[in-house]
């Protein structure tokens, strides 16, 4: 069956009762597919960083938005990418994550800064990607961050971000302390 | 002589003593001394409804506490003292602040507005669980206690609490009364940390309301607006 929705996908906040400190995310539906991004800056303090956490939401925005007439995702993606890297400090820990439903329903995933991804078949978790997977490693081609192909897809993503160690997370956080988006109006 | 005959007896002598206008003080004490199950009975069974009585077993609720379990005590204490509750309140604050039966006898003793009494005595105290006391008792079913809380003092952490259990109608009073109450109360900060980045429809709703009020808006909603 052709996949025609985001598969939603979340991310882990901190073990906390205000988990989503520094994160940011974006979503929209143009030519070339379905994009979801979700980001989090790491140590982000809840006050301190709110701002900043908002500008990149809308900052995050805007790019998608000047992106609706790119014809393929991996372009989408480079210039989500290229932001990503002009808002960045380099004493920031900033994890994000990507995906992409394309019109031919292919599930497309790009991240950076990340421990683990999770993909949830039949009530059984399991780890998309072994540990010394290229995009665990932050490995870069040509500058840009690698993406990979989620088939079959699975009906959850669940990414960890560094610097959490890669241990799927009990029921208790995963009902509370993940962000979780899922498809595109 | 058997327990309830004990029990019988001292239902008479207290019934008498509060008759006269005396104090309780000296029936209360020798009980204690030789029969403290008798107190307990009187108490947990509501032999005697009186508030005098009830305030005679508040004053010596710390010694009860030997005799029986806290989470009983202050229940039945809770129900015969709606006419001085702050005092109970005051006694259990400092005695079991932390305790997780607290708001079973705070719903006693507040009815609807359970839990603004402990969140008040967390906040004035600078409690660093407060927290998870505005999540247990959100959890619980409270509502009005925490959106008059935050009415109250500004506090921000109702309404992002509330608004993680998906109740919109009582988050919004809660984040409506901390902005009224202090326009530097950092709601929306906290509103993002506790449900995530997408808020943006609800704090419209925040703005269009305080708009409302012919005032300036507070700082941080006025920066959102020109984001």
């Amino acid at each position: 069956m052709k996949q025609e929705q985001i598969v939603p996908i979340g991310m882990l906040g901190k073990s906390s009762q205000f988990p989503f400190a520094g994160f940011f995310t974006g979503k929209a539906h143009m030519k070339s597919g379905k994009f979801v991004v979700i980001g989090r800056l790491h140590d982000a303090d809840l006050k301190r960083d709110f701002r900043q956490t908002v500008q990149r939401s809308k900052g995050l925005s805007t790019t998608l938005e000047a992106c609706r007439d790119m014809t393929t995702f991996k372009e989408v993606f480079r210039e989500i990418w290229e932001w990503y890297q002009q808002g960045k400090s380099h004493s920031q820990i900033v994890s994000l994550i990507m995906q992409v439903v394309t019109p031919t329903g292919d599930v497309w995933v790009t991240t950076y800064g990340m421990s683990g991804i999770w993909g949830l078949s039949e009530d059984t978790w399991y780890s998309l990607l072994s540990q010394e997977h290229g995009v665990l490693q932050n490995k870069l081609v040509s500058d840009y961050p690698l993406c990979f192909k989620v088939s079959p897809p699975p009906t959850r993503i669940l990414a960890i971000p560094q610097p959490f160690q890669n241990n799927f997370p009990p029921a208790v956080s995963l009902n509370a302390n993940v962000f979780e988006v899922n498809d595109v109006d | 002589m058997s327990i309830e005959s004990q029990v019988s007896q001292a239902i008479t002598d207290i019934e008498q003593t509060l008759t006269e206008g005396l104090s309780l003080e000296p029936i209360i004490e020798r009980l204690l001394m030789t029969d403290p199950q008798v107190v307990i009975e009187l108490l947990l069974r509501h032999r005697i409804e009186h508030p005098v009585f009830a305030q005679m077993m508040l004053l010596i609720s710390h010694d009860l506490e030997s005799f029986a379990e806290p989470e009983q005590l202050y229940l039945a204490l809770a129900i015969q003292m709606r006419f001085n509750p702050e005092a109970l309140l005051n006694v259990l604050f400092e005695r079991h602040s932390t305790a997780l039966w607290l708001p079973k006898v705070c719903q006693q003793v507040e009815g609807a507005r359970v839990g603004y009494y402990h969140l008040m005595h967390k906040h004035q105290t600078h409690a660093r669980d407060l927290p998870i006391w505005c999540v247990r008792y959100a959890l619980s079913g409270a509502r009005d206690g925490l959106v008059a809380f935050a009415e109250d003092t500004g506090n921000p952490i109702p309404a992002a609490v509330l608004y993680g259990f998906n109740d919109e109608r009582a988050a919004f009073q809660a984040a409506v009364g901390s902005f009224r109450r202090n326009p530097k109360s950092p709601v929306l900060e906290f509103l993002l940390a506790r449900v995530g980045p997408n808020i943006d429809a609800f704090v419209e709703q925040i703005v269009a309301e305080l708009s409302s009020d012919g005032r300036p808006l507070p700082p941080m909603l006025e920066w959102w607006r020109n984001q």
